[in-house]
């Protein structure tokens, strides 16, 4: 407003007319002076943006004591004692697995996810279950930990991390012993498509924005045969305080249903919740969030192949080589009674926000169960995909009170194809049933 | 005469062990046949075995008299399912082994198919109760009711009586082979399309069916105790889907219709089977089919939507019922002689004679359902709310009468209620008769209201939800003939409204009356222990007739396998659930699945 007041014609005239050179000298410090700091910052917020978008582009992280192709077990486990949880740490030095680090990977996103971030962030703030003002690409690029909501801005960048515009895939997810064996396992396939908040704003689906359907996801069971032919489609509503909607097609029955959505419930009845998956998929609004720290952590590294190792005790875990990453770390504590967990800490990857690990806690305070999780690597694409999008690849989730472990993999996934809103509708639900 | 069934028994037993031992534990695959992934098979099989814990009643025993502990059941169900996505071979850009045939599917790409896949299920059944099962099932015939009154000599020496047919459910119950299900799918835009041998179901009740009449059902091998999915019997069938998308205020609209060509109805299970009904009028029964023609044909529609949380459909269609109508006929060319039917009276002939002259036909009328269900969700109570109406236009009933009703004209020598005069026999002079017994029609209106939970009972399981789901499902008939039995045994008429199953409450004199209002509850509470691994299930049936059913049942899974553990206790009046009360049975069945 300032300028465009000097810079009318009349008064730019005047001035020049009336005071001279010296008047015109001492208005351009006074104009240029004041905007200097506030071009300054907005250069520096970009960079402390871009800073966190391409944290490894100075190299990759380095620990003393930890170089790439170190092996860490029971034997030599203190000497990751900085950048591992106690939680992961205990296992570790008991001999449960071991850990073969490797380099940092850089995992750049989608500069169009980028450039939305840059272009949609300011003014972006956390409402009743919702975000305001949000757009597209990261809502709240820098998390600064003295600002009380840096918690829920941190999970809120793990929901809205750059996923791609849609995703089918084909994973399994097996519940396996402390011997090993794998006392039950579920093939299926599983798409997602999303109807708001594209990095390309041009592309959401004007019909789901009209609705505030943020995702639909649709999923059908393709194994064990008794199971074979289940499907389910979710809604996910934009604003987190609305409840998401389930239906359901049943062989059993030969009926399509709405059904009950509750994160709190067992898929497949293994050992972990509807809510553990992906770092977390409950309800936000149901936690308190808090911003711990941001650490330099040792988590499992993207993967080179369509599946992940697993080894280690009872074949539990992810045992390709880990790597060094930055991870913010944020606390959730139910705000209502939660049937199973007091707590919940989960490590989200700075430049991706994809969740690296998680760990949750019985209602006595003790460490109940472990999340690990991983990405596939960006140059580990025999799907041509056109592009890397921050989807995990596995993840094992370790219940060590019930001494089992759940393990999912995508072994197959299929990024931005044609995919048309009219499959993730009921109707589908009743044409693909038997 | 043993040696055959022994040697199947061993045959099959062995198909069966090398079948499981070929299965492995590991990661569950879905098996694709081919490197496109397109043409994808599952299977499962298992072996059944039920054992009563009850002697059979004596009203069961004079069809079946087994005792308790007898096996009642062992069914091995052998299932294959092949599911081929014809889409790349059409589009001529498949790979692997089939892509040789493209050339063949290249026509079809005129069609410009989204979708175009077929899908085909083989079962085959074996049960080998009739083979090395209780003398019961493997020697004693069970007796026709043309073989008159029965005794226990007869089903002793079923032989020595001359007279007597046989019947031997074995060739009919022992073993099946079924192509099951075989059809195409074809969808273009909004337009779906399935054509073939397939199962569709509408409704949203579990355990019995309001708009869910569509496919018959087979109770030859356990009723309602088996799940409703295995006993459905696939239909020769048309189906069409139209979505018109979000209209409106509704998120989603579809339009749905079918048209069977098809004459299979769910047929009786047949006197000797152990799930065969108890106590049916003692004349032989001929069972009238839908014919395979367009008046014949079952068909309708419905339209189904998404409004907000609310999930509706309203349907309208026509269907055979399960649920048979029993009348009791002279053949239309066989009038009977009165003085014939008195003097076989007089001479104590009355079973030889009804037997030979009269017939039970088993009628499965066309009925008009029309109907809808509302369903939504209560997410402050992790519940989902179910609802569901019907309303069945001229339903069949049949009525209740004395035992002798039939004999009317031999005891009376009057034309009673039920009998015509077709003429006169030019040799004797005697009034020639026709019989039909009375059945009615009338509007039945059902409904269902229901409702889903999932929450945790920490007491009771720290780590597992449970699902506890109940209905309560309502039946009224509009129309309902209440004249008590008494009123009419004197003039040889007709009364109540009734099941057509003798009563043993009333020396099997009369028939079991049914109620103009009916009442079901149902209950089902399940979980998981040990990460899954055991699932305890309790299942409750009450009908406000007096009647119920408790099945507590266990099941323990480790890929392949499925071990289930089930006992089925019913009791209660002489009604409903409680026409098989004197069936408690339990149940182990092994699974693998792949």
């Amino acid at each position: 407003m300032l300028g465009w007041v000097f810079l009318r014609g009349d008064s730019v005239t005047s001035i020049f007319r009336g005071g001279g050179f010296l008047l015109c000298w001492l208005v351009s410090c006074v104009v240029f002076g004041a905007f200097a700091p506030v071009a300054q910052a907005q250069e520096n917020g970009q960079e402390r943006i871009l800073a966190d978008f391409f944290p490894y582009r100075e190299g990759p992280l380095q620990v003393e004591g930890i170089p790439p192709g170190l092996k860490i077990d029971a034997t030599n486990a203190a000497v990751a004692s900085a950048v591992l949880p106690p939680e992961i740490l205990t296992y570790l030095a008991a001999g449960d697995f071991s850990i073969t680090v490797q380099e940092t990977t850089d995992l750049r996103l989608r500069q169009t996810f980028i450039d939305a971030t840059l272009q949609h962030h300011s003014g972006v703030v956390v409402g009743e279950g919702e975000l305001q003002n949000y757009v597209a690409g990261r809502p709240f690029p820098v998390l600064q930990a003295d600002d009380p909501q840096a918690g829920l801005k941190a999970i809120w960048n793990l929901r809205y991390r750059d996923q791609g515009d849609n995703a089918q895939m084909w994973a399994t997810n097996s519940l396996v012993n402390s011997n090993g064996n794998t006392e039950r396992s579920q093939s299926f396939a599983f798409s997602s498509l999303y109807g708001m908040h594209r990095s390309d704003s041009a592309k959401n689906l004007p019909q789901w924005e009209k609705q505030g359907v943020y995702s639909k996801q649709y999923t059908r069971m393709l194994a064990p045969s008794d199971s074979e032919g289940n499907q389910i489609l979710g809604v996910t509503p934009d604003r987190d305080i609305l409840p998401q909607d389930q239906w359901a097609y049943d062989p059993k029955t030969r009926r399509t249903r709405k059904i009950v959505y509750t994160p709190y419930i067992s898929p497949g009845r293994g050992v972990l919740l509807i809510e553990d998956r992906s770092g977390f998929l409950g309800y936000i609004h149901d936690y308190d969030w808090r911003y711990l720290r941001e650490q330099t952590v040792l988590t499992p590294g993207p993967i080179r192949a369509t599946a992940p190792t697993w080894g280690g005790r009872g074949n539990w875990y992810l045992v390709d080589p880990w790597e060094l990453r930055r991870a913010a770390v944020v606390e959730a504590t139910p705000r209502i009674s939660h049937p199973l967990y007091s707590r919940r800490v989960i490590y989200i990857d700075v430049q991706t926000s994809l969740p690296l690990y998680a760990f949750t806690y019985d209602h006595d305070g003790n460490h109940k169960r472990t999340f690990l999780l991983t990405a596939r690597h960006p140059e580990f694409n025999p799907w041509d995909n056109d592009a890397w999008v921050a989807q995990i690849a596995a993840q094992a989730s370790i219940d060590y009170q019930l001494e089992r472990a759940n393990n999912f993999q995508i072994t197959k996934i299929l990024l931005n194809r044609t995919l048309p809103p009219s499959q993730f509708t009921v109707m589908t639900l009743m044409l693909r049933g038997k | 005469m043993n040696v055959c069934p022994l040697r199947k028994r061993w045959l099959w037993v062995g198909l069966l062990v090398g079948g499981l031992l070929g299965l492995q534990a590991g990661p569950a695959w879905a098996i694709f046949l081919d490197a496109d992934e397109s043409l994808r098979f599952s299977g499962r099989v298992y072996n059944r075995t039920a054992f009563s814990v009850e002697r059979a009643s004596d009203n069961t025993r004079l069809q079946t008299p087994y005792n308790d502990w007898n096996m009642l059941q062992n069914r091995t169900l052998i299932q294959g399912e092949l599911s081929h996505d014809l889409t790349r071979l059409v589009a001529g850009n498949a790979t692997g082994v089939l892509a040789p045939l493209q050339a063949l599917f290249a026509p079809l790409r005129l069609l410009e198919a989204d979708t175009l896949d077929y899908f085909v299920t083989y079962r085959g059944e074996y049960d080998g109760v009739w083979d090395y099962g209780p003398a019961v099932f493997r020697e004693r015939f069970p007796l026709l009711t043309d073989c008159g009154t029965p005794t226990k000599a007869k089903h002793s020496h079923p032989r020595r009586f001359a007279d007597c047919r046989h019947a031997d459910p074995r060739q009919r119950l022992r073993h099946r082979h079924r192509l099951f299900e075989a059809y195409v799918n074809y969808a273009h835009g909004p337009l779906f399309l399935r054509i073939g041998r397939q199962n569709l179901s509408w409704g949203e009740t579990d355990v019995f069916r309001l708009l869910d009449q569509i496919n018959p059902l087979d109770a030859g091998f356990g009723g309602f105790l088996i799940s409703l999915d295995e006993r459905r019997v696939p239909l020769d069938m048309a189906r069409v889907v139209y979505g018109f998308g979000g209209v409106g205020p509704l998120s989603e609209l579809n339009l749905e219709g079918f048209m069977v060509f098809d004459d299979k109805i769910a047929a009786p299970v047949p006197t000797g089977s152990p799930w065969s009904t108890p106590n049916t009028p003692g004349v032989p029964g001929r069972i009238k089919k839908p014919s395979k023609n367009f008046v014949d044909a079952r068909g309708g529609g419905r339209l189904v939507g998404v409004w907000g949380e609310f999930m509706f459909s309203l349907a309208h269609y026509a269907t055979y019922l399960d649920t048979p109508t029993l009348r009791i006929v002279t053949p239309t060319n066989r009038p009977l002689n009165l003085g014939a039917f008195e003097t076989a009276v007089q001479a104590d002939e009355t079973a030889r004679f009804l037997a030979d002259n009269f017939q039970a036909h088993v009628l499965y009328p066309k009925v008009q359902i029309s109907g809808g269900t509302l369903t939504f969700s209560v997410p402050r109570f992790s519940s989902i709310i179910r609802s569901e109406f019907a309303y069945f236009h001229d339903e069949p009933f049949f009525h209740n009468s004395a035992s002798d009703q039939i004999l009317g004209p031999a005891l009376t020598g009057d034309i009673t209620p039920g009998y015509q005069q077709v003429g006169t026999d030019p040799g004797t002079g005697q009034a020639r008769l026709r019989y039909r017994s009375k059945a009615s029609r009338s509007d039945v209106v059902r409904w269902s209201l229901g409702i889903d939970i999932t929450r945790y009972i920490s007491l009771l399981n720290p780590n597992q939800s449970f699902l506890i789901s109940s209905q309560i499902f309502g039946r009224h008939i509009l129309d309902f003939n209440d004249t008590p039995v008494s009123d009419v045994s004197d003039s040889f008429g007709f009364g109540h409204f009734a099941a057509p199953i003798k009563d043993p409450n009333r020396d099997n004199n009369t028939f079991v009356n049914i109620d103009q209002h009916q009442f079901i509850q149902t209950l089902l509470v399940s979980t998981a222990y040990f990460s899954g691994a055991v699932e305890p299930k309790l299942i409750f049936l009450y009908d406000w007739q007096g009647s119920w059913l408790v099945q507590p049942g266990l099941t323990f899974i480790r890929d392949p396998f499925r071990l289930t553990v089930q006992y089925n206790y019913m009791d209660g009046q002489y009604n409903g659930i409680g026409f098989l009360r004197d069936r408690d049975n339990v149940i182990i069945q092994l699974e693998a699945v792949i």
